[in-house]
């Protein structure tokens, strides 16, 4: 069984395609959707949840279809078992805390005690007991947050929603939260659907990650096949700090292949082959920022990957350095840390030497 | 009808020779006819009995004649453009003389009133039965939902209408400001104040709305049957350059105010009760009242008839008569006496102007737009 | 949240279908077919008076259809400079009332203004004063040669000059503007009441100040309600008929609406009356068409959001006794300085400028002997007591549930509601009250208070509806589908969400509908059964028939009695105009 399978679905906006032929399966676990503003991952999980109607295809939950559109099934979304949390919680105001968790309870008209214990629990698994007689306009945002969750949870709902939940905290809570939000789903022990365009938070939360842009689903894996094996150049950029650019393959072999990169002024790099590069093969280089080792000096021959540049800048991130480094006609950035053992380097404007490892590149080959 | 119609204009010729013949003359030949359809008054006379006494007489057989009918009816329904406060004493006093019979009424203004029981009319519906008002009943009578009765008491009746009971009389006079003008200066007729020497100080009422000055320009015109002179005198007034108002009463007020000097036209009762509390304001007792009708007509459906008859019959009698003077309504009997009769609030000779005219009556937009309007608005 | 904001507008008839689908599998057809019968009760009068309008001559006169009430109409030379006069005169009062109103809701909802529970309550009362109160009172001060103003202006300043003038277009604005303040006021104040504050908040790490959000944030976000208020009182204006009788003719200025009151008060023919009020109605379509345009991005206006928040207040420092002193002045000429006038005027013989300003050596009290025994004072107000309760709690309801479908329920096409829902406001009473009394002719309704609850409830209708629908836009979606996605119904979305959200603006509609409708029968005076009082209406046939001190004491002791019931209302019940 699995708990999420979307066919084919098409949603029209205007004259834009806000899904366009989104299609994939999930079993069980969390999944994430990822993506920029207006790639359609909102879209997509409302659809699910059945808030919106898309113009064609089809999506089931736990193996039930509830939407069909060439079958013309549509079950409302009171019915499809799920819970959702919003970006900006929509909590009613006019209710408390406990009222908000009971409501669903109470449409379903379970006797009052069970209501009042569920919705207790519920509230004790976010770590709110005792709030429950506050109003929403008495709890700080994170707070806010978690009662909506324990709203949904309250519900033991098969499949779990949430849209950006977190992106109106500040960054360390944010951090915070998602793991405790990971614990918190895989105790309980539902499946759920997760929002973001925060990479990090996607590859820290999930099982799986579906990358979208422009209502297309461009890559859909783990997470670590994703960053290590972007299978298009957006997932490429947008997954990670990386740098992109052209590259021609020149040689395969062994699973290995060789690729000159003009913009590098016709450096030549060596990474691990994607499947079906064949030499002449037009394709996109990735360089990941933060796998490149820094030197003032040389390094030694038959090193990996040396590229010759000049240090235009440097950024201080707060632990993290980013390094500007012009190569050719290109400036790539590297990431270091307080352990990366080069970051002694002199200055701006000095020659610097880079060497990066095989794995650090991947190579996507243009179809 | 025909000797209805004989009487009316017997009545009305007795009417405009009132100041000069005594009362007692008019009637007589009525009186001969009269006894033909009903049962002979009292031999005992040898004079003439004065047309009191006659209609007391009419009137009290006429109510033993309907009092038991309508008590069997039960009920009784009137439309009425008065003040509530006034038709509830009046009808208190009718339920008090004829107990069984009970009373009740809708009040609204007469556009209401015409609209109301015209569309009754027209569904059929039999919802009132007495629709008591001055502009109201001959507009309903047009359309054909007043069902003719003419009183037995007509002798005594100022304006004597056969179709329908006339209980009580609107009396314009001609009223002004005591602080702003001094009795030398007053206008000695309605005429007069087409006056350039009015100019801006009358409180005008407007003629096109078919209100008291509409009116009163309806009893002029039939009276000096002379188109020249009544074009002359709306042009004069026209000439007043006074904005037209929509309210007399509110026209009333701003006169009181010292916003206006004349009050172009008020009724007599309203000056006078201000009188009575001091107010200074007067009327010009040698202009003579411009009359105008307010009557008790029957609807043609009514569900009770016969009260009806008997409410028509009631307020036309003294008693009757009494209540409405006792609200400040003007009698429409020549014998009443009371403050706001034209006998003791005018000389004596003075010959009040009728509003008469049937086609201003039944329809006053037109006769306006005839009569008034190229004048006006030429 | 870009793609959030997307929502079932697609081109596709396949989504168009889907989209009636889902609406109906929501359980949404309750509202809509509530809608529906509402719609239907306000349609029925309106399409009788049309058609009588293509039928009828003057009344008791059947003709064949025809077009001869067009002709007239058209051929009408007036017509466009009465027009002319009427927008003029709506449009400069419903501007000036709903904005003060709406300044007024801003300073007390949103600043520090001193004196809290007072600046609440001092907006309040004015509501309270009969309209013919006010007429008369304005009047009395402005009249140019024997007005108090002016009179003052002579006595104390030796002014000569008639600066005043009751009898003018700027006296007619000022006077029914005034009158217009209340629904600004009403409407507008919940709305300022349960902002967001995080939308303002934004604005100010932009850099913007106090002032400046407030001109570019705030108030374009209370749009929906300001202008659903606005166009309710420009509506009211159109055919306003009091006003314009006893200040615009004695200053030569005619509006519009007296040609449908001509038709029916000298003509008798309804037939015309609805001739010209189409005209009226045109001009209502066409305002409403400009409503719905401008507040079509609903989305946008959705200031109550899920996220808990407390209303902010602005410090404006020493601005708030600027606006306290606003707030007080308000009151003053709305309420205080007509009081005192009627007061006076109550006591006095009669009325002009010296025996006024002798009160209270002159002063009398017979006029209070008179109105206290009016036969109608105590039994009439019973009926209308019970009547106008419950008129104002269904009209109130329904206006919700028809506000409700058109933007909570997903069914295309719902926006006509936005016109049916307004529409009664657009026939002068007393046409309204033909096609009313028609439908009722014949049935067992008819002279029933049911009849007169009916009619009340069109004429009062638009009321409730144009206050829940700006209100309702101000309720994000996200609140429903968090509602729907948990389990809800749209019975329990509306029960449980939609309608507890919008107390606050239903605490204005309802008292504001409550004091409107037990004095003001227009439309339902036709439906009024004989012997069935309708209350303290009957009181202001003083002021028809001219006995202004009468009305006056009348008025006096109405307002005393409302005040003091509102009052009490007020503590006790703690009826709040907040969330």
């Amino acid at each position: 069984m699995s708990i999420i399978k979307v066919e084919n679905l098409t949603k029209l906006f205007k004259d834009a395609r806000a899904l366009d032929d989104v299609s994939f399966e999930f079993e069980k676990g969390i999944l994430s959707f990822l993506g920029p503003s207006g790639c359609g991952k909102t879209t997509l999980l409302r659809s699910i949840a059945g808030l919106e109607v898309p113009d064609a295809g089809t999506i089931s939950i736990a193996d039930e279809v509830q939407t069909s559109i060439a079958d013309g099934v549509l079950v409302p979304p009171y019915s499809r078992k799920i819970g959702f949390v919003f970006q900006n919680y929509a909590l009613w105001p006019h209710m408390t805390v406990f009222s908000n968790v009971a409501f669903g309870l109470k449409l379903r008209k379970a006797p009052a005690e069970e209501v009042k214990r569920k919705a207790l629990s519920a509230l004790e698994l976010v770590g709110l007991q005792g709030r429950e007689g506050r109003y929403p306009s008495q709890l700080s945002g994170g707070q806010q947050q978690r009662v909506a969750l324990a709203r949904s949870l309250a519900l033991e709902p098969r499949l779990i929603l949430l849209d950006e939940p977190l992106s109106n905290l500040d960054a360390k809570l944010r951090e915070e939260m998602r793991v405790e939000l990971k614990k918190l789903i895989k105790k309980v022990g539902i499946s759920a659907l997760y929002v973001t365009h925060d990479q990090e938070e996607a590859f820290t939360i999930s099982d799986a990650v579906v990358v979208m842009d422009a209502g297309k689903v461009l890559q859909y894996g783990t997470p670590d096949e994703i960053y290590n094996h972007p299978s298009h150049p957006f997932v490429a950029s947008f997954v990670g700090h990386s740098t992109l650019v052209d590259g021609k393959v020149v040689a395969v072999d062994s699973g290995v292949c060789r690729v000159v990169v003009p913009e590098f002024g016709g450096a030549m790099l060596i990474s691990a082959a994607p499947k079906q590069a064949m030499p002449g093969n037009l394709c996109k280089v990735v360089v990941r920022n933060g796998e490149i080792r820094l030197s003032p000096d040389k390094f030694p021959e038959g090193t990996e990957n040396v590229l010759e540049g000049v240090m235009t800048s440097r950024e201080y991130r707060g632990g993290l350095t980013d390094h500007r480094v012009q190569i050719g006609s290109k400036e790539i950035v590297v990431t270091s840390h307080k352990l990366c053992p080069m970051i002694r380097v002199k200055g701006d404007g000095d020659t610097t030497f880079l060497s990066i490892d095989k794995s650090a590149i991947s190579v996507i080959v243009e179809q | 009808m025909n000797f209805s119609t004989a009487a009316a204009v017997a009545l009305f010729a007795g009417f405009f020779a009132w100041g000069s013949t005594p009362a007692g003359e008019a009637p007589s030949k009525d009186s001969v006819k009269k006894g033909a359809e009903k049962t002979p008054p009292k031999a005992a006379q040898t004079a003439a009995p004065s047309p009191t006494i006659k209609a007391a007489q009419a009137f009290e057989k006429v109510s033993k004649e309907l009092y038991p009918k309508a008590k069997q009816e039960g009920n009784l329904i009137i439309y009425s453009v008065w003040d509530v406060e006034h038709l509830r004493v009046i009808t208190d006093t009718f339920m008090k003389r004829y107990p069984g019979i009970k009373v009740t009424y809708w009040q609204g203004r007469n556009p209401e009133i015409v609209t109301r029981v015209l569309t009754e009319f027209q569904g059929g519906q039999s919802s009132v039965d007495v629709i008591l008002s001055d502009n109201a009943p001959p507009v309903v009578r047009a359309a054909g939902a007043i069902a003719n009765y003419e009183t037995v008491q007509k002798d005594v009746l100022l304006l004597h209408d056969p179709t329908m009971a006339t209980v009580s009389l609107q009396i314009q006079a001609l009223t002004y400001n005591t602080k702003k003008l001094k009795p030398a200066d007053l206008p000695k007729s309605w005429e007069d104040v087409a006056n350039p020497k009015f100019k801006g100080m009358v409180a005008l009422d407007d003629p096109m709305r078919a209100g008291p000055l509409s009116s009163m320009l309806a009893g002029l015109k039939e009276q000096w049957k002379d188109d020249n002179r009544f074009n002359k005198f709306v042009k004069g007034l026209k000439a007043l350059g006074v904005p037209v108002h929509k309210s007399t009463s509110a026209m009333f007020r701003l006169m009181i105010s010292g916003e206006y000097a004349i009050c172009m036209p008020a009724l007599l009762h309203d000056v006078m009760e201000e009188k009575g509390k001091g107010t200074p304001v007067d009327y010009i007792k040698t202009v003579p009242p411009v009359v105008f009708p307010r009557q008790a007509g029957i609807y043609i459906k009514a569900p009770n008839p016969n009260a009806a008859k008997l409410f028509a019959e009631w307020a036309i009698s003294t008693q009757g008569q009494q209540a409405i003077d006792s609200v400040g309504r003007e009698s429409s009997r020549k014998d009443f006496k009371s403050k706001t009769s034209i006998e003791s609030a005018f000389p004596k000779g003075t010959k009040p102007i009728p509003v008469t005219d049937k086609l201003f009556l039944e329809d006053p937009k037109k006769w306006l737009d005839t009569n008034v309007k190229p004048i006006w608005e030429g | 949240m870009g793609s959030a904001s997307i929502f079932l507008s697609s081109r596709s008839s396949a989504s168009h279908w889907n989209s009636i689908k889902l609406a109906l599998r929501q359980g949404t057809l309750v509202p809509l077919l509530a809608s529906t019968v509402a719609g239907a009760a306000i349609v029925t009068p309106i399409l009788i008076v049309l058609w009588r309008s293509f039928t009828t001559g003057k009344l008791g006169f059947t003709v064949g259809l025809n077009l001869n009430n067009y002709l007239r109409v058209f051929a009408d030379r007036d017509i466009l400079p009465m027009l002319g006069n009427s927008v003029v005169y709506a449009a400069g009062s419903a501007a000036l009332g709903t904005g003060v109103g709406a300044l007024l809701a801003w300073i007390v909802a949103r600043t520090n203004t001193p004196g809290k529970a007072l600046v609440e309550l001092m907006p309040l009362y004015p509501i309270l004063m009969p309209p013919i109160m006010k007429n008369i009172a304005w009047i009395l001060l402005l009249a140019p040669r024997s007005g108090i103003l002016n009179g003052m202006l002579q006595q104390f300043f030796g002014i000569e000059t008639l600066v005043f003038n009751a009898f003018s277009m700027a006296g007619m604005v000022w006077v029914f503007g005034l009158a217009c303040v209340p629904l600004g006021y009403l409407f507008l104040l919940p709305v300022f009441l349960s902002f967001d504050p995080s939308l303002e908040e934004s604005a100010y790490i932009a850099g913007s100040r106090p002032v400046h959000t407030m001109l570019k944030i705030t108030f374009p976000l209370a749009v929906p309600a300001f202008l659903s208020a606005f166009v309710l009182n420009f509506l009211r204006g159109l055919r306003s008929f009091e006003t314009p009788v006893l200040q615009g003719t004695p200053g030569n200025i005619k509006v519009f609406v007296s040609r449908v009151y001509d038709s029916m008060a000298l003509e008798f023919n309804t037939g015309l009356a609805t001739a010209y009020s189409v005209i009226l109605v045109v001009l209502s379509v066409i305002t409403l068409y400009f409503y719905v345009r401008a507040t079509r991005f609903s989305e946008r206006y959705a200031t109550i959001t899920g996220k808990g928040y407390r209303v902010k207040v602005i410090d404006i420092g020493p601005w708030k006794y600027v606006t306290f002193l606003a707030v007080f002045l308000y009151f003053l000429a709305g309420i205080v300085l007509p009081f005192v006038v009627l007061i006076v005027v109550s006591m006095i013989p009669y009325f002009d400028y010296e025996t006024f300003m002798s009160f209270p050596s002159n002063a009398v009290l017979n006029n209070y002997h008179t109105v206290l025994k009016h036969p109608s004072f105590v039994t009439g107000l019973y009926n209308s007591l019970v009547l106008s309760v419950t008129i104002a709690v269904v009209t109130v309801l329904a206006g919700i549930v028809m506000a409700f479908t058109i933007y909570r329920t997903r069914a295309v096409g719902t926006k006509i509601f936005e016109f049916i829902g307004t529409l009664p406001l657009a026939f002068p009473p007393l046409v309204l009250s033909v096609g009313l009394v028609i439908i009722f002719l014949g049935t067992p309704l008819y002279n029933s208070l049911w009849a007169l609850g009916i009619g009340l409830f069109v004429a009062y209708f638009p009321y409730a509806f144009r206050n829940a629908s700006g209100s309702i836009v101000n309720i994000h979606r996200e609140l429903d589908e968090a509602a729907w996605v948990h389990g809800a119904r749209w019975r329990h979305v509306f029960f449980k969400i939609t309608l507890p959200i919008l107390k606050p603006s239903v605490g204005g509609a309802l008292f504001y509908i409550f004091v409107e409708s037990i004095r003001n029968v227009d439309v339902a005076v036709l439906l009024t059964a004989p012997g069935k009082e309708y209350g303290p209406v009957t009181l202001f046939e003083y002021f028809r028939v001219g006995q202004w001190a009468e009305a006056a004491a009348g008025g006096v002791i109405y307002l005393i009695i409302l005040i003091v019931a509102v009052s009490v209302a007020k503590f006790a019940f703690k009826m709040k105009f907040s969330l």
